[in-house]
């Protein structure tokens, strides 16, 4: 059965209890934005419906995670008034902005490039111009504030992640990719990833309102620069200068 | 702040409304207890305090007097060398010095302050995230040299020493088993391994902190389904399984989503009593499910809204009771 693309598919929620405070409203297992368009507009609803009990969600990539106080509502009642709201999600609400982000895949930038591209059995410049001229879509917020968890990786770029995490942080900003997807890093933290690039913008700033910039739905393209302009850019967005640009 | 170990932050109730953003809830370990010592004193339940690990730390009263209320697991707290009974309300003038150390049993303990600990709303919660570096004092522990206030300062001169004594059955140690609900993915799970889960005996492993609790015991198998799913979003008490089979249970400082089946979590009026378990010590766990989980929450929660009912002024009989019974030695000296 084929379905169009700008129609929601026909996806059975499943409802698990995850605890005795949260309910995870479920639509499949797989990285597809069919799925995530389902989510997020799941995670519109419940937002708009403003059930008593229910305290925040936490949607991602396949799922909502719907976070409530028994005390207000109990979970068989909250399951049913979510099943009512699931009937007709609607994800016109999904957001579909486009976004520019500047990377360097260059020298410390980059650090597993030469590895990534020595296991792709490709040449570290084919492995820049296949992701730099990706679309990505903005998956879901998670492991840390700000992290970008994006898909749409070229097929040609498929790793798995590696049998243990590098020995060494990723920088703030390091783009790291595996298993079909890129993430973001808003902070220095270890990763089981490639790191290819980096960006200079800050994804995730308290002092910025708002404090992230794409939300989930959002469509992602890359700006290549070189390690000058990298400088550049990181001087300006440290001096609260937005880098990321809108282009749709 | 005289001394601090490395564990102690300013906690209030948990930052909420952006797990979407990834940002950590953080708030108490203890729930119950932090709530306890707020509640106490007059406070919101879920005003700002300091959570103190069991390495424990020194305070000192400086500038004016101030009320403090503390409760949690079993630790020593002295006053100016006299000691404490180990729920209590108790009076400070500038000089007096409070020192909480590790006790016999239990992990953390909350210090509360009237109104809560005046530290900066970062993103509408007073929590320190240490993994995010914000929240509490600059995102980080508690050091020596560090001043704290009260949002509410107390205006009127009182006597150092015991004020009221919270006798809490709630607090005590508690060895029952700690019960779980299955799921969300007890469907990556061998059915053996969920019957070990509730039949066998584990040990929490030395690797404990705020983010998680690592468990000792039989290791887990995995179904057919393998270990990796699609990242989703983590409650706290979720218990992890990881491909080494080892389980840990997410705590107060999670990620706010994770790529490993979770067989089960723990129920929301266990979490405390979780948390106030050191390394090594055992750890049993029993089945339960949602309406259950329900009463035991209810009837915690009818408990912590009736606090008053637990407290005693120093000097009435039921403190004397206590001395007498020896449970509070040094209470006198420490008013005298």
């Amino acid at each position: 059965m084929s379905v169009p693309d700008s129609s929601p598919p026909p996806l059975a929620a499943k409802y698990l209890a995850a605890g005795d405070c949260a309910v995870v409203v479920e639509y499949g297992s797989t990285v597809d934005p069919r799925v995530n368009d389902r989510v997020l507009a799941m995670d519109a609803a419940v937002a708009k419906a403003a059930i008593q009990g229910v305290i925040e969600t936490t949607p991602s990539i396949r799922s909502v995670l719907v976070h409530f106080d028994p005390l207000q509502i109990s979970q068989v009642e909250l399951i049913r008034r979510l099943q009512e709201i699931d009937v007709a999600p609607d994800c016109s609400v999904v957001s579909r902005r486009r976004w520019l982000i500047p990377i360097c895949y260059e020298g410390d930038c980059a650090e597993d490039l030469v590895e990534l591209a020595d296991k792709l059995g490709m040449s570290a410049e084919h492995v820049v111009s296949l992701h730099s001229s990706a679309v990505f879509r903005l998956y879901m917020y998670g492991f840390a504030p700000g992290y970008l968890y994006m898909g749409g990786n070229p097929p040609e770029l498929y790793v798995s992640r590696r049998a243990a995490p590098r020995p060494s942080l990723v920088a703030i900003g390091g783009v790291v990719m595996a298993v079909g997807c890129t993430g973001i890093y808003p902070c220095p933290l270890p990763t089981g990833w490639y790191v290819i690039g980096r960006t200079p913008e800050r994804l995730f700033a308290l002092d910025r309102s708002p404090i992230v910039l794409c939300q989930p739905g959002d469509e992602v393209v890359v700006e290549r620069i070189d390690r000058t302009q990298f400088d550049v850019l990181s001087r300006e967005a440290a001096a609260g200068q937005a880098i990321v640009r809108r282009v749709g | 702040m005289l001394r601090a170990g490395r564990g102690e932050t300013i906690q209030d109730s948990g930052r909420r409304g952006f797990l979407r953003y990834g940002v950590p809830t953080a708030g108490p370990m203890d729930w119950v207890a932090h709530s306890t010592a707020n509640r106490a004193l007059g406070n919101e339940p879920g005003a700002a305090a300091i959570e103190v690990s069991i390495a424990g730390i020194d305070l000192m009263c400086e500038v004016a007097s101030l009320r403090m209320a503390y409760a949690g697991g079993d630790f020593v707290y002295t006053c100016n060398g006299t000691r404490l009974p180990n729920a209590a309300v108790i009076c400070l003038n500038p000089g007096d010095h409070v020192s909480i150390k590790a006790g016999s049993w239990g992990a953390w303990t909350y210090v509360a302050i009237p109104g809560g600990m005046d530290v900066p709303l970062v993103l509408g919660s007073r929590s320190t995230s240490l993994s995010s570096q914000f929240g509490g004092l600059d995102g980080r522990s508690l050091a020596r040299g560090d001043v704290l206030s009260p949002i509410a300062p107390t205006s009127t001169v009182i006597r150092t020493g015991l004020e009221v004594l919270i006798a809490a059955p709630w607090l005590e140690r508690s060895t029952k088993r700690v019960r779980l609900i299955l799921g969300p993915q007890d469907d990556f799970f061998d059915p053996a391994s969920i019957e070990t889960l509730f039949h066998d005996t584990y040990f929490l492993a030395p690797r404990v902190n705020r983010i998680g609790y690592w468990l000792n015991g039989p290791t887990f198998k995995h179904s057919s389904k393998g270990y990796n799913i699609i990242s989703d979003g983590i409650a706290m008490g979720a218990i992890q399984v990881p491909g080494s089979g080892q389980a840990v249970v997410l705590m107060a400082d999670r990620q706010p989503t994770g790529g490993y089946p979770k067989i089960a979590a723990v129920i929301r009026a266990d979490l405390g009593r979780l948390a106030q378990t050191r390394p090594g010590e055992e750890l049993r766990f029993e089945r339960s499910d949602p309406a259950q989980a329900r009463d035991a929450l209810s009837e915690l929660d009818g408990n912590l809204n009736r606090v008053a009912d637990y407290l005693s002024a120093a000097g009435s009989t039921h403190s004397e009771y206590l001395f007498g019974c020896n449970l509070i030695d040094g209470v006198v000296s420490a008013e005298s």
